[in-house]
């Protein structure tokens, strides 16, 4: 009897929680949006971020030559600026 | 306590059912009271299967053997830790842990939905739900670990579980290969997620590089707690003997190391989408693959469970999800495009992909070795079966491929090196590596593969020392004031995916020593003693001191106590008492390892049999054994240094303010 009475009173919660979000108070959803166009652009700033980190690195560490080091890096800067004002004007 | 662990498992397979579909619908929706209804269900289901795992743990403790199962793997002499641990002891309850592990996890993301882009939510917990439906069926339809005896009456006592199986290590290797393989189901739920919900982004990597980094840390905890297991316990004197129960866990893990190269690349250059798509789904396929093998009855291995015939189940679902994976890499195409491409074969990102293939090699040969007697058996009738040699003769040389190549990468720069810059830094580990080489195979410690791996292996490291030289001269060069060790400091605190994973290397390479050692040094011999005599062998000798037998709750032993010097000095090394156990319940017979270990070798002693007033041994000496066990921990710290959480500064927010206040 203990048995049945707690597994419909388990049942019953489980279903309770369930239907809860269908009439319980809506609540503003605080989930952050994935792929806005901003997002995107921040996402590949954030990539050229980490390429010019691991250029300076590369290039501390002796792998990289002066000249590469140089052409590298004028060559992410300009597509970090390029990013950075993209984000700004849509700012 | 029974008919309640088999609702709640039925009511989380349920609720499984009713998290896929109101996820679907959710993300068709994208509607907020869907979203909060999958995300309950998921948390609900999730709890619900540990509830019943928890039943059937209070089953076994309690010695309820009104169940089918307690019957089957517990008896009343058994610790009360073995009988808990019994719940995963036979196939029923594995599948049981399974599933209510996958519950937790899915459970814990599901708790924290609410960080996660709200798009992606509702599919990444329909596929976990649909993994759940998966294990939580299975248990459920064909393994129920909930069913009542059929008897008329309630047995007094149990079989017991294997004595094998009663053993410590035994006791959290497989609940942690199942927390290896269920974290695993992390990343492919959110790398599906993302392609059914049309999120291509690398936002799923983000979010799941704990739990990949997670799962990789367990799976690899619980393959050598298996393989220490084997050493202790199974008495022939090694720790992997490539059985299929063994490769199964071995093959995820493959991929799962692929995965966690080849995520770098996708994380920096925006490369290799579809590449980790698959390897992510790989990775999961294989672990319910592993298990299709080894509960199946295809594959014979010496640690197998019980064949049962639902093969075909686990078959029809890894042919679900490739056909799914299949249709989401062919309607995603275009998103899956790269960002860029490899810009030379000089490069940093080259030696990544490299490294995934030797992987996947290696993870093909060893499938196809555990799949040869099915194949053979198709073809020609006859199952034969392939052996060690087989897998040595395979993937040692991949396996010196990927040592080179672990030592390369971090040589060469990202995007594109030149040569000249590559001579700088690759000669003076490259000349260590030779010399070493040269030096092994001078002395003769090891053949043509032996020296070469050690050479590989003092080429890694030389290697990995010299970059980290390089990276805190470079400190100093920018802060004059700082010492060498704030140097070492700042350094590894600003680089820590980096050095973590430089020291997850050297761990590999003090496994790979030991390893190499232990193929290649190791020493075997068989032989007799009576009382008082003795036997010579490497640097012990060994006196048999006494055989005697001994009665204890569940089993009689014969032992023996064996003396061990040291040859040289003659002093005394300490007492080893292998044992033969006869259990009472069922009859089994053990033979108890007896271990002397040091830094640079273990004695193993097994006792072969008796004959008269005499014993016979076999005995093995196992060189650099302990190094093996202290390189896995090494990894681990590896793990933990890149797993640590940090504070998340978004580098392009932070980048864009910078430009702001500049303008």
């Amino acid at each position: 009897m203990v048995l049945i009475v707690s597994s419909i009173a388990l049942a019953s919660i489980c279903a309770f929680l369930l239907l809860r979000p269908h009439f319980g108070e809506r609540t503003q959803d605080s989930s952050p949006e994935l792929h806005s166009e901003d997002e995107a652009i921040r996402e590949k700033l954030e990539r050229l971020l980490q390429m010019r980190s691991d250029l300076v690195l590369d290039f501390e560490t002796g792998k990289i030559s002066e000249e590469d080091y140089q052409t590298n890096l004028e060559k992410v800067a300009r597509e970090i600026r390029f990013r950075e004002k993209e984000l700004l004007t849509r700012s | 306590m029974n008919t309640f662990g088999h609702f709640c498992l039925g009511l989380s397979w349920i609720l499984a059912c009713v998290g896929l579909l109101t996820g679907v619908t959710a993300g068709i929706k994208d509607s907020p009271a869907w979203i909060g209804t999958v995300r309950n269900a998921t948390v609900l289901s999730g709890l619900l299967a540990f509830c019943s795992v928890l039943c059937l743990g209070i089953l076994f403790l309690s010695g309820d053997f009104s169940n089918h199962y307690v019957w089957q793997f517990s008896n009343n002499e058994m610790a009360s830790i073995y009988k808990f641990t019994a719940i995963w002891g036979g196939m029923d309850g594995s599948m049981l842990l399974w599933g209510a592990i996958l519950g937790a996890v899915s459970a814990i993301v599901a708790f924290n939905a609410k960080s996660y882009p709200r798009k992606l939510t509702p599919w990444v917990l329909a596929v976990l739900c649909s993994s759940m439906i998966f294990f939580l069926g299975v248990t459920f339809f064909f393994t129920n670990p909930f069913r009542y005896i059929e008897l008329p009456f309630t047995p007094p006592d149990g079989n017991g579980l294997n004595p094998l199986l009663q053993n410590p290590y035994m006791a959290i290797h497989p609940p942690l290969l199942y927390l290896g393989f269920t974290t695993l189901t992390v990343p492919y739920a959110f790398c599906l997620g993302a392609m059914l919900g049309r999120q291509t982004s690398n936002e799923w990597i983000r979010l799941t590089r704990f739990w990949t980094l997670l799962s990789w840390a367990f799976l690899t905890v619980g393959i050598v707690l298996g393989g220490y297991w084997a050493y202790i316990e199974l008495g022939w004197g090694g720790y992997w003997a490539w059985d299929p129960v063994e490769n199964a866990s071995f093959l995820p893990w493959l991929t799962a190391t692929a995965f966690l190269h080849s995520v770098m690349i996708q994380e920096r250059k925006n490369m290799l989408k579809f590449w980790n798509l698959w390897l992510v789904v790989l990775s999961y396929v294989l672990t319910v693959f592993g298990t299709f093998l080894t509960r199946s009855g295809v594959v014979e291995s010496v640690h197998a469970f019980a064949s049962t015939d639902i093969g075909w189940v686990f078959l029809v679902y890894i042919g679900f999800v490739l056909t799914l994976t299949l249709y989401l890499s062919w309607t995603r195409r275009f998103d899956l495009r790269s960002e860029r491409q490899i810009e030379s074969f000089l490069s940093r990102e080259a030696a990544f992909l490299a490294n995934n293939l030797v992987f996947l090699s290696i993870c093909f040969a060893v499938m196809w070795g555990v799949l040869y007697p099915v194949f053979s058996e198709a073809l020609t009738g006859v199952k034969q079966a392939v052996g060690i040699p087989f897998y040595n003769a395979i993937t040692v040389p991949l396996f010196i491929l990927m040592l080179f190549l672990m030592g390369t990468g971090p040589l060469i720069a990202w995007r594109k090196a030149r040569f000249a810059q590559l001579k700088q830094t690759f000669l003076f580990p490259f000349f260590i590596g030779v010399l070493f080489s040269l030096l092994i195979a001078w002395l003769g410690l090891g053949g043509f593969w032996g020296s070469l791996s050690y050479g590989l292996c003092a080429f890694v490291t030389v290697a990995i020392m010299g970059e980290l030289h390089r990276g805190v001269r470079s400190q100093r060069l920018h802060d004059e004031n700082i010492g060498v060790l704030g140097a070492t400091e700042r350094l590894l605190r600003r680089n820590r995916n980096r050095y973590g994973g430089h020291l997850v290397h050297l761990g590999v390479v003090l496994v790979t020593v030991a390893i190499t050692a232990s193929m290649g040094l190791k020493v075997e011999e068989e032989f007799s003693l009576a009382s008082g005599e003795r036997y010579e062998i490497g640097r012990y000798s060994l006196e048999l001191e006494q055989i005697g037998e001994k009665f204890e709750k569940n089993y009689s032993a014969l032992f023996s106590r064996v003396k061990v010097f040291d040859r040289g000095s003659g002093d005394t090394l300490g007492t080893l008492r292998p044992e033969f156990r006869r259990y009472k319940k069922n009859q089994e017979t053990t033979s108890e390892v007896a271990i002397l270990k040091t830094w640079s070798q273990d004695l193993y002693i097994v006792i072969a049999g008796f004959e008269q007033d005499k014993a016979s041994f076999k005995v093995y000496i196992n060189p650099l054994q302990s190094l093996l066990w202290f390189g896995v921990f090494v990894m681990l710290i590896g793990t933990v240094v890149v797993i640590l959480p940090r504070v998340r500064v978004p580098m392009a927010a932070e980048s864009a303010a910078e430009s702001q206040e500049q303008a």
